[in-house]
């Protein structure tokens, strides 16, 4: 009976699938049919990110905010870079040692150089650095620093 | 202005192809197949020369634009001499793409090219608008190194630096994978050159070329080996499979090496199966086999495999004569890129993170732990079975329904593509048992990348081997099936 019920619902399928797909066996829907729904959802997520989500990688905004102050470092210089973005982990000094790039970015005060790069995005305020003074504020939370000739 | 900086190496590379298949048809699938290979390959050969150039000569400039560009119209008129040469003389064109079954099922073909049309459009919208920059691979190690080539003057090999600790650990301060190959890097690198500034476009379009160059290398060389449906078919499982779309918009280097293993294998298939172009074939297949290594460190490994598996494993299963002649034009056509790959990691690169004379100690005895095995094997099988929501219930099921293709034209060499990736992932299976990183991070940050290098390529094999998608007399129910029910 249930053998006979089987067979029923399978041929019912295979004549559907014929009247339908004349030319291909039924496997091949196994992944037509994915692919038709997969991609255009797959390509309206990517405009929903964009469109609603506004979801958008930070890198151009690091590139935009150091741009400044790549101008104003030696080439090839050694400068500290202090961020109060550490909850980025990694990416945040990655991002500024990529912009500022040919400056070779030191994390942290030690050891110490001519030159600090401060990021300071949600500290108010000029912050203040034994041995360094501020030699330019670039807005955005993008200070340049010194060491002090004493 | 940034696509005009592609326009030699795909000319360059196109002509190479068209020299070395100066009997194949510049139509359909085969043309598809010359310019796929082509565009690789002329970046591969591009992105050495330029690095060999800043090496040896210093910045390039209008010299080596006119250095490139007069090679590229030079090798173009004589790859058009030589097919006309053939042409006209009583030499034979290549067999027919296939015997059987090549008439397009016309849906089939659209939604094709509709699904490849919308993937290219998520793929521009991800790129140049969501995250133009890619992810953090490309700020840590490919646009890095771009970068320093590109911005830092007579100090550009600083791109390579990677300062070490007194206890002989890597700082991270500084370069990520600094011994990682040029390809993608020269690529990068050349491309500002060329046009004179840090264009996002040209490492997006470098990421776009090789992800859909894939999709479309894929498809001509099913169509060549079996017919068109089931390319376009191998193609639409390709764009269900996301993740390799995801990675190519986020300009990871596991897309162009999955290119390049797809190239290789693929050119060796068609050598099985076109003995009348077995040379010409070997010779393109050591051309994308250095391409592989001139990629990453794990086309290193695939190439060596290659001629472990392909030729010595070869020995003694044909005359000697033969087997030097393949050899010879493999290694000939790995010559240019092999070359400059060796220069660079003899006077460039430095030491490897995790094979280096620092590590061996912590190495042997993670090679000695059998605890390691078990939990990288356990975590490949996990990532395998998870790897893009399951998709390999998909492979099984079709598998199942469909079967195999019952003429057994694709069975011959089929088996040494399959050790190959095999003895590729037992290669991942090792770096991650000897390990300095933590293992767990190690296999969760990188594993899912290692299974897109070989993707493209498993798919092929697959495609390759079961039957096509066409309805014909006695194949109502599918092979395996049909043989589990009877």
């Amino acid at each position: 009976m249930i053998k006979e019920k089987i067979a029923s619902v399978k041929a019912y399928c295979q004549a559907r699938i014929r009247r339908y797909f004349p030319s291909v066996r039924g496997a091949v829907l196994l992944i037509v049919v994915p692919a038709l729904f997969i991609v255009p959802i797959y390509f309206l997520t990517v405009v929903k990110e964009i469109i609603v989500d506004k979801r958008f990688s930070p890198g151009i905004y690091y590139e935009k905010r150091f741009a400044a102050v790549r101008q104003d470092l030696p080439a090839h210089a050694s400068v500290n870079f202090v961020s109060d973005q550490q909850q980025v982990e990694n990416g945040d000094f990655l991002y500024v040692r990529y912009a500022l790039i040919p400056a070779r970015l030191v994390r942290g005060l030690q050891p110490e150089q001519d030159l600090l790069v401060v990021q300071y995005l949600n500290t108010p305020g000029i912050p203040s650095f034994n041995g360094y003074r501020l030699s330019k504020d670039y807005g955005n939370g993008v200070m340049l620093f010194k060491r002090s000739a004493e | 202005m940034a696509i005009l900086a592609f326009i030699p190496p795909i000319l360059i590379g196109t002509a190479i192809v068209v020299l070395v298949f100066p009997n194949g048809s510049l139509k359909g699938a085969w043309a598809l197949l010359t310019v796929c290979l082509g565009a690789g390959i002329g970046l591969g050969l591009t992105s050495a020369t330029i690095f060999l150039w800043l090496a040896w000569i210093g910045r390039p400039a209008a010299a080596y634009l006119v250095f490139e560009v007069g090679g590229a119209i030079l090798l173009s008129i004589i790859a058009v001499y030589r097919v006309y040469h053939y042409q006209s003389g009583s030499r034979n064109a290549l067999p027919p793409a296939s015997e059987t079954h090549d008439v397009p099922i016309k849906w089939l073909k659209r939604l094709f090219v509709i699904l490849l049309l919308i993937t290219a459009g998520s793929f521009g919208l991800k790129t140049f608008i969501e995250d133009p920059l890619g992810t953090v691979d490309t700020r840590i190690v490919w646009n890095y190194r771009a970068r320093w080539m590109f911005r830092g003057g007579d100090q550009w090999q600083q791109a390579f630096y990677t300062p070490v600790a007194p206890q002989g650990e890597l700082i991270d301060d500084q370069g990520h994978a600094p011994d990682y190959p040029l390809l993608i890097t020269g690529s990068v690198y050349r491309g500002w050159q060329l046009i004179g500034n840090e264009q996002v476009a040209i490492p997006i379009l470098i990421a776009g070329l090789f992800t859909f160059g894939t999709y479309l290398l894929l498809y001509a060389a099913l169509a060549l080996l079996r017919n068109r449906n089931q390319g376009y078919l191998a193609v639409l499982f390709m764009l269900v499979s996301t993740q390799f779309m995801h990675l190519g918009t986020d300009q990871y280097g596991d897309v162009p090496l999955a290119f390049f293993i797809l190239s290789t294998i693929a050119l060796f298939a068609l050598k099985d199966r076109f003995p009348a172009i077995s040379s010409q074939s070997i010779i393109l297949a050591g051309f994308t086999a250095a391409c592989a290594a001139w990629t990453k460190n794990e086309g290193l490994v695939f190439f060596v495999l290659i001629i472990v598996v392909r030729f010595f494993g070869q020995i003694g299963k044909q005359d000697w004569s033969h087997w030097l002649k393949e050899f010879y034009c493999f290694l000939l056509g790995t010559l240019p890129v092999m070359g400059t790959l060796v220069y660079f990691k003899l006077n460039f690169a430095p030491r490897n993170d995790l094979v280096n004379m620092y590590n061996l100690k912590h190495s042997v005895a993670h090679l000695l732990n059998p605890d390691r095995y078990l939990i990288v094997i356990s975590e490949i099988l996990k990532k395998i079975y998870f790897f893009n929501d399951k998709i390999v219930i998909l492979l099984v099921v079709y598998l199942l329904f469909s079967g195999f293709d019952p003429s057994g034209k694709p069975k011959k060499h089929l088996l040494s593509h399959v050790l190959v990736l095999l003895l590729m992932v037992c290669g991942y299976t090792f770096a991650y048992v000897i390990t300095t990183y933590d293992l767990r991070w190690h296999i969760d940050s990188s594993l899912r990348r290692l299974f897109i290098q070989l993707w493209p390529a498993w798919i092929f094999l697959f495609f390759y081997s079961v039957r096509g998608p066409e309805r014909s007399a006695g194949q109502e129910r599918g092979g395996v099936l049909r043989w589990l029910s009877s």
